[in-house]
């Protein structure tokens, strides 16, 4: 027994012990991430779309009165720069709503009052006075019921049209071959609003009253 | 004990040393390129187990210190374990290369034990465009 122990530790020395080693460098793992997704962008809060200038938002005023919220600031200036961005725009009239909500004398004066504040705070950040009037309707155009806070809330408002903007017709012929576009024909014209010329209150004449706007000044709370 | 039976006693020993440290017997440069190579086979392996991880974070990377034996004769990576001390990279990517080494056997095996020490480098590549 204790020959066969001699005969195994004699085996083992004679075999040598660990051999300890590192890499030599390191090794390299690539992978790779997936694709970034892309941000949603916002669907843009104003926008052109035919002959509007439509605002997915609401421009905040005061409690009944005209003067414009500072939270929509943001909003005001985008629409100024919406404005800005389109050039072929050359007259636009700002329409002021209200909710049946109060007499209607008020709620006239009211909306007349908030479109002309809008159209003097473009004015006063870029827009051209030329290209804006304003107007009022007053409670006569509701888009929503007024029997509800819901309703009346959506009928206070205010909404851009355009009168009148640059169109440019263009004739494009497509090389079958190279796909190239050509123009051949190329024409601009003024398209106006078939109402363009309805009462209105020109930018920079504070004074001129539209003329559905009644003669009272009288202000009772609604809108 | 006579001289005669001491002599024969050692060359059984001798007898049994050789039949013991039968095989390759590399030396550690050796030991350590072939040992170098096998891991390699789990290249594909391990940027697999990257990509999945840098599915729940794109910004995954840093280094890896594993550490193994392999084993004499029968030449199979075993006890697989992550120096945290000199690794960078977080845990899950310590998972990864464990997973990929374990079971790797180096053939033909070596007469010796060897105690390897390997450093994986993980760096993501460029997002592609989505």
């Amino acid at each position: 027994m204790r020959a066969w122990l001699w005969i195994s530790t004699v085996a083992v020395l004679g075999c040598g012990g660990p051999v300890a080693f590192q890499g030599q460098s390191t090794l390299p793992v690539t992978g790779t991430p997936p694709p970034a997704v892309a941000e949603a962008k916002p669907p843009p809060r104003v926008e052109v779309r035919d002959n509007k200038i439509e605002i997915h938002d609401k421009i905040q005023f005061d409690y009944d009165q005209a003067t414009i919220r500072p939270e929509s600031s943001g909003l005001m200036n985008e629409i100024a720069s919406v404005i800005h961005k389109n050039p072929q725009i050359k007259k636009l009239r700002i329409e002021g709503n209200a909710s049946a909500e109060g007499s209607p004398q008020h709620n006239q004066k009211l909306s007349e009052d908030r479109a002309r504040s809008v159209m003097k705070y473009l004015t006063e950040h870029g827009v051209a006075a030329g290209e804006l009037v304003s107007i009022g309707h007053g409670a006569d155009r509701p888009i929503a019921d007024n029997a509800s806070e819901a309703g009346r809330e959506q009928n206070r408002r205010v909404e851009f049209v355009i009168l009148e903007q640059d169109v440019t017709h263009k004739k494009v012929e497509v090389d079958a071959q190279t796909g190239v576009e050509k123009v051949v024909d190329e024409n601009h014209e003024v398209v106006r609003a078939a109402d363009a010329d309805a009462g209105e209150q020109q930018a920079g004449k504070p004074g001129a009253k539209s003329p559905t706007a009644p003669a009272t000044t009288a202000r009772k709370k609604g809108g | 004990m006579t001289m005669t039976r001491m002599s024969t006693w050692l060359a059984a020993g001798v007898v049994a040393s050789a039949a013991a440290c039968a095989g390759t017997a590399r030396a550690p440069e050796a030991y350590r390129d072939d040992t170098s190579k096998l891991l390699e086979t789990r290249t594909a392996q391990l940027q697999q187990c990257y990509g999945d991880a840098l599915k729940t974070d794109a910004r995954l990377s840093g280094t890896v210190t594993v550490q193994f034996v392999v084993e004499p004769k029968t030449g199979a990576i075993t006890q697989p374990s992550v120096d945290h001390g000199k690794s960078t990279a977080p845990p899950v990517l310590g998972d990864c290369v464990v997973k990929a080494v374990d079971g790797l056997t180096l053939a033909p095996p070596d007469r010796h034990e060897g105690r390897a020490t390997f450093v994986y480098e993980f760096t993501p590549n460029p997002a592609p465009a989505s």
